[in-house]
């Protein structure tokens, strides 16, 4: 929080931001990543020569890896004091990579001549972490404990983790009312070390909307294996789409925001992990979907790096797409466009009930007829696409004006792709 | 009589006061070329840290583009920015001048009707070896091949040899002598202080590191040494971490002789003169560090001795030689005890001080940074306005008056006078004018024009007539 | 000063009747502490306020009495205040129920600002004004937090007059910037708590009786100048209680009997303000949403319209304790450019899109204009949902606890080490008021090991158990 000069005119840009803390959640899930390296070949769609020579390429975990770590030795040489958190979450699991625990911090070998500590640190004891965890995975494996491999990657564990590690370095501040204590002298230190900002990097690489929101996801499909545990119980939600809600809602209250990078490009699947993509919208984080085409280096650099007191004010971020608020019912974690509601609790149902499951509220029965017809009516209408498809046949257009927001963005990744698609005229600058 | 601004000296304080503590650096690089520059970035450390040294907004546009393969163009850095597309280009140029000063961009191309900054790409290819640590210039320094078995010296043994040698340092700071431009063999008993010298012990720990080193180039460059080997291995040091040994014939081929000087600052600690091996010390490894809180912590608690009355009665809770030393150059010393000393601000001292070019501000500040953190308990203003208020008036009391060359004009007409009087006004030419006399005094330069105008208006005036 | 040792902010035996209060809310009649505290019902406006012991008054008492109170309770050691704080938090939590409450949540609250000259007065520092401005600021927030359907509308009274401030809406940034405008809000005149009452009865009359309708009353005179005429105060208190509208009445200057009366008839709460803190008690005890007991034919809430048009006139007169309400979750649109919306027909960027018709809503929660569907954001529902899920509360683990099974070394939340327990004394480590001696805490659910701040935490901000959700 740098406090605003609008007195004079060249104090409109922070000489001086305050140390940044950048927690990255990594989604290290093997079965996505096996998706994510070799990619389903693209949809017949018409051909864009203009983005389709770019061609789609497939992602590994350990080039992915390489490129993060650049990307956060680059959060690390933005600014003396910034530091780096990273979560691994794989199926059903979260764990802390980065820094190590205390009583591991047993170096590793020597510095090297040509990479400055810090990142040296940091980049060995990532890959250390990476190779643990997936070592670990395969002895589940190996020991037949694959009732957990089928389940999506730990998001929620991960996220709340990194709240918990927030909380405690960042501790709320005197929440109490603010006019009772007016402008307290400062410590005798001096204005001693700035208060850090912290902000939440979500790798995602799991495809699907249904990413981390329900424990039984489509992805799985033991959908039904669940359903039909007491949701009274209030213990069936593991890592479920209220955990993720919750999250986001203390987030929100700590100011911290959620960027999301989701990978699986859109010819795996072209619909959002939506309850990440809120998350972000709702914490005022960064939502952007890869392409699927290469970039990622530059991708990271110039979405993801600007710390939050430098978003928006001076620097633009990437206009967001369409945010769909879309909700888990809790009887069969479908992700529901319309929902039934009980008056009392407020839990979210797929299908009209006669009794609410959380609350126990009968419902009145002579209602219940009608809701069941006009749950056979419902059918949703899709969310209008507002990146560009690749090419818009005639009057498909869902609704104009987003389109040309689309395109602005379409020109921007072209841009900071190097220059992939940069073949749309430049106005020409006169002054 | 009391003027507001008194109190808070900071808004008013001179310009020599640096804002950062790299200022020192910053002066000597603006006036470097472009070669010193291609050659200081061949080291992964420099690219670093000069990266570092940029502005926030400026650091964010670097790295923005750093992956990039074109130019940066200006559209899209106000596109970045959120600025108008035909926004005045000096509003982005403002942004970027940091870059442009640090030849990190090239200056503006014209091409194809597009205006674009090229990003120099020896820094480029720098910051992305630093980046992704695939560099070939060892510049983050050779680590030392040594017996595992060998003795190594604990990082409070390293903080603690820099103190003590930086101590000496220290005093040598307050003079000048210009017999030895390495302050290498300080003659401590010339004490005498001179305005720059006091100026350098108000300054935090960093500014004071930064200037010694930049003094330490000039000097060098005066004896026409290249000094872009040594600057880049400060920067490397700065890289560096603290309680790790390098070798010095590795990691520095061509600054040895540099690096035996750093030893003698306290900035490397060598087991022996000859040794190949070295440790930084906290003094080296916070060079660079933004916040230096590793140094800072070490001092802030025992430099906040001070507690001044508003009887002008001073209470320094300190044994140190060399702050009493200080404190006699403007305080009237009473009572010292073994960990007290007591005094009394008065216009004699304060006086004697100011002759010798200390200036209010330097005092106040020097007051205010020392202060005890009981004085924190009271209200706000820091040190009561009285005595900052008086401080000043001594300091004017030296020059009450100044002489000034001057042109006097004398008037009959009013009208004439009025008219001459805005004209000069409006020129930044009046020094001083006495409208009962009809009189003005003008900056001598502008004689000339006022006279051409005076005729001119006179002239006018009769033709009115 | 009988009031005073009875009023100790953090007694314990207070706190335990907050936690009754909060279990069985709609328990009608004063606050527990107004209860204590008045001398009955006969002291009503009288200057001297409650007669027997001026001294207590708030604006006769001592500016720093309140801290000489916590002196006396901290018997010397800050720490053991501190601990004994954290004990008592955690205390309250175990005695909340881990089952789900049911509660109603979609209320509607005219919040009724007396703003007449006796605000100017300076017995809370620096000003009545001042610090009820800054204490409603927080409240709206943390009302909007607790209470996502809610509605919120503000009166002021002043000059005999009363004037709607903020018109009944759900925005926590409209209300915020009104509130933050101190010039628009300038205290003067004499309050009219009659005018308010009718301008708020009248203000909700249009919502259905089945929602929970409040007024919260915040008043700093002690008279109120009413206007001549056939209908008195009094009736307007019958109207308010046959229309249910809850009225809970804070008082900053003391005890006035109409104002006891209104609240006690209405089924809300009444209390005296004793100083800040308790004034910050008394308000914030009004933003969790009234439970009502599932035995109780209490009104709970109903949706507006799409209950009518599902459910259709159900069950007649009387209101049905709970429905299925039909609610969609709308699409958000980017700011993009500019298209007509289906409320007001005005071309405008962003918006939402009703899920069924697919027409554009300028804002949610609102019924789709076209299709009638009532249409919500789904955090919005969720902000509700950790009443529904709460977190196990977390045991304490003693030093053989930890010695006895092999537990984890690291915090599962923040990751941070917790103190060696070889080190920690045997004899002084037992557990004492739930505060672990080990610094570790362990949930029932997944068997994670917490530290004290997680526990904090998770408990009170976050609602997530880290471990649970894996």
């Amino acid at each position: 929080m740098t406090t605003a000069q609008p007195t004079a005119a060249e104090a409109v840009y922070p000489t001086t931001t305050p140390p940044s803390v950048l927690l990255v959640i990594v989604d290290i899930h093997p079965l996505s990543w096996s998706l994510l390296a070799s990619p389903p070949p693209a949809p017949p769609f018409p051909v864009n020569h203009a983005i389709d020579l770019a061609g789609a390429s497939p992602m590994t975990l350990p080039d992915f890896v390489t490129i993060l770590m650049v990307f956060l030795n680059a959060h690390l040489a933005s600014r003396w004091g910034n530091e780096v958190v990273v979560y691994g979450a794989t199926a059903g699991r979260a764990k802390l990579l980065y820094p190590p625990p205390p009583s591991a911090v047993a170096g590793p070998s020597k510095p090297r001549p040509n990479s400055y500590r810090p990142f040296q640190l940091l980049d060995s004891r990532i890959e250390e972490g990476l190779r643990e965890m997936i070592s670990e995975e395969e002895d589940r494996l190996q020991s037949g404990d694959t009732a957990k491999l089928n389940e999506p990657s730990a998001m929620v564990s991960a996220l709340t983790k990194a709240l918990c590690f927030i909380n405690r370095i960042v501790p709320p501040s005197n929440n109490t009312s603010d006019i009772t204590n007016p402008n307290e002298p400062l410590a005798p230190g001096g204005s001693g070390p700035d208060r850090p900002e912290t902000r939440i990097l979500v790798i995602n690489a799991t495809p699907g909307a249904h990413v981390s929101a329900s424990s039984d996801g489509q992805t799985n499909g033991d959908a039904d294996g669940n359903a039909s545990a007491q949701p009274t119980q209030g213990n069936q939600q593991r890592g479920g789409y209220v955990g993720l809600m919750n999250c986001v809602f203390a987030a929100q209250k700590a100011k911290v925001p959620i960027d999301v990078l989701s990978l699986p490009p859109p010819t795996i699947d072209a619909s959002p992990p939506i309850f990440l993509q809120q998350a972000a919208h709702l914490t005022e984080g960064v939502y952007w979907q890869w392409n699927g085409r290469g970039g990622l280096l530059q991708y990271l650099h110039a979405v993801y790096l600007p710390p939050a007191s430098l978003r928006h004010r001076p620097f633009a971020v990437p206009p967001q797409d369409a945010v769909g608020f879309r909700a888990a019912c809790f009887c069969h974690h479908k992700t529901l466009d319309i929902g039934f509601v009980c008056s009392v609790c407020l839990s979210i149902f797929c299908e009209p009930r006669p009794v609410c499951l959380m609350c126990k509220t009968r419902f009145p029965i002579k209602s219940l007829p009608t809701l069941k017809t006009l749950a056979a009516n419902i059918q949703s209408i899709p969310i209008p696409d507002t990146v560009p498809p690749p090419i818009i046949p005639k009057g498909v257009t869902p609704n104009g004006p987003n389109s040309v927001d689309g395109t602005r963005k379409g020109r921007g990744a072209g841009k900071t792709g190097g220059g992939g698609g940069g073949g749309r005229g430049e106005p020409i600058e006169i002054d | 009589m009391v003027q507001p601004s008194f109190s808070h000296p900071k808004k008013d304080a001179p310009a020599t006061t640096s804002s950062s503590p790299t200022a020192a650096l910053d002066t000597f690089l603006d006036n470097q070329h472009q070669s010193y520059f291609e050659e200081l970035y061949k080291s992964e450390a420099v690219c670093l840290c000069i990266l570092r040294l940029l502005p926030p907004v400026c650091r964010q546009i670097i790295l923005h583009y750093l992956w990039a393969h074109g130019t940066i163009r200006t559209t899209d850095v106000k596109q970045f920015l959120q600025k108008d597309i035909q926004a005045p280009l000096a509003e982005v140029d403002e942004v970027v001048r940091p870059a442009l000063n640090r030849k990190i961009l090239h200056p503006m191309v014209h091409k194809k009707n597009k205006m674009q900054w090229p990003l120099n790409d020896t820094f480029k290819r720098g910051l992305r070896n630093a980046l992704t640590g695939l560099g070939t210039s060892n510049s983050f320094g050779v680590p030392y091949d040594r017996d595992p078995n060998d003795e190594v010296p604990t990082e409070e043994e390293l903080i603690a040899y820099g103190e003590d040698t930086f101590e000496l340092l220290h005093d040598s700071g307050l003079m000048t002598d210009p017999a030895d431009p390495s302050g290498r063999s300080p003659n401590l008993v010339r004490l005498t202080i001179t305005s720059k010298g006091f100026q350098f012990l108000l300054e935090d720990r960093q500014t004071q590191l930064w200037e010694i080193l930049m003094y330490y180039l000039t000097a060098k460059e005066a004896n026409s040494e290249r000094s872009a080997e040594t600057l880049s291995m400060f920067f490397s040091l700065g890289c560096m971490q603290l309680g790790q040994d390098y070798s010095a014939s590795q990691s520095f081929p061509h600054a040895q002789n540099a690096l035996n000087d750093l030893a003698q600052y306290g900035f490397i600690y060598k087991p022996s003169e000859e040794s190949d091996q070295f440790f930084p010390t906290h003094l080296a490894t916070a060079l660079c560090s933004g916040d230096a809180s590793a140094t800072q912590s070490q001092t802030a608690d025992e430099k906040r001795f001070l507690i001044l009355e508003t009887n002008y009665k001073i209470y320094a809770y300190t044994s140190n030689e060399l702050e009493i030393a200080i404190l006699n150059l403007f305080v009237d010393i009473r009572i010292r005890y073994p960990n007290l000393v007591v005094g009394k601000l008065d216009r004699k001292n304060v006086k004697a001080a100011m002759e010798k070019g200390i200036s209010a501000y330097q005092i106040i500040a020097y007051l205010s940074s020392h202060a005890h953190p009981q004085m924190y308990s009271s209200p706000p203003p820091l040190l009561h306005p009285t005595i900052v208020d008086q401080l000043h008036l001594w300091d004017k009391e030296r020059n009450r008056l100044k002489t000034e060359e001057t042109v006097m004009f004398e008037f009959f007409s009013k009208e004439l006078y009025d008219d001459t009087e805005s004209e000069a006004r409006a020129n930044a030419a009046l020094q001083l004018a006495v409208p009962g006399q009809k009189l003005l005094f003008i900056e001598p330069q502008t004689k000339p024009a006022i006279t051409e105008f005076v005729k001119e208006r006179q002239n006018l005036l009769r033709s009115g007539l | 000063m009988p009031l005073d040792v009875n009023y100790a902010p953090g007694g314990s035996d207070e706190e335990e009747e907050d936690d009754e209060d909060i279990l069985n809310d709609n328990r009608p009649g004063p606050s527990s502490r107004g209860g204590k505290g008045g001398s009955g019902a006969g002291g009503a406006a009288k200057p001297n306020g409650k007669g027997k012991d001026p001294g207590r008054h708030a604006w006769e008492a001592e500016y720093k009495a309140s801290w000489d109170v916590v002196q006396e309770d901290e018997s010397g050691s800050l720490e053991s205040a501190v601990e004994s704080l954290l004990a008592r938090g955690r205390r309250k939590r175990a005695l909340m129920s881990e089952t789900p409450v049911r509660r109603s949540i979609i209320r509607h609250l005219f919040i009724i600002l007396d703003l007449s000259e006796s605000m100017n007065d300076k017995d809370y520092r620096p000003t009545r004004f001042e610090v009820i401005l800054g204490y409603l600021r927080t409240y709206v927030v943390e009302w909007f937090d607790q209470n996502p359907l809610g509605q919120i509308g503000i009166i002021i009274l002043r000059d005999r007059l009363s004037e709607v401030l903020v018109p009944m809406g759900g925005n926590p940034q409209e209300i915020l910037s009104v509130l933050s405008d101190k010039r628009r809000l300038e205290p003067s005149g004499e309050p009219s708590l009659q005018n308010g009452l009718v301008m708020a009865k009248g203000g909700m009359s249009h919502l259905p009786s089945t929602s929970s309708l409040e007024v919260l009353i915040v008043f700093s005179a002690i008279s109120t100048a009413d206007p001549d005429g056939s209908t008195t105060i009094h009736t307007v208190l019958n109207d308010l209680v046959t229309s249910r509208i809850r009225t809970n009445i804070i008082a900053l200057a003391g005890e006035i009997k109409i104002c006891r009366q209104i609240s006690e008839r209405t089924g809300g709460k009444f209390g005296v303000a004793l100083d800040q803190d308790h004034l910050k008690d008394l308000l914030w005890e009004t933003i969790p949403p009234p439970a009502t007991t599932v035995s109780s034919s209490a009104p709970t809430t109903m949706n507006v319209r799409s209950a009518l048009a599902a459910g259709g006139k159900a069950g007649g007169g009387k209101a049905p304790v709970g429905d299925l309400m039909v609610m969609g979750f709308p699409i958000r649109l980017p700011l993009g450019g500019e298209t007509l919306c289906a409320c007001h027909g005005l071309l405008k960027k962003g918006g939402y899109l009703c899920p069924r018709c697919g027409s554009k809503l300028c804002d949610v929660p609102t019924d789709c204009e076209v299709c009638g569907l009532m249409v919500v954001s789904s955090p919005h529902l969720a902000r509700s949902f950790w009443f529904l899920f709460p977190v196990a509360n977390y045991g304490v683990l003693g030093v053989e606890d930890v010695m006895s099974v092999a537990s984890s070394e690291t915090c599962f939340g923040c990751d941070v080490e917790f103190p060696d327990v070889s080190t920690i004394d045997a004899g002084v480590a037992q557990v004492e008021d739930g505060v672990s001696p080990t610094g570790r805490y362990r949930c029932a659910k997944c068997r994670s090991d917490f530290c004290a701040d997680c526990d904090l935490y998770i408990h009170d901000t976050l609602h997530t158990c880290p471990g649970c959700a894996q």
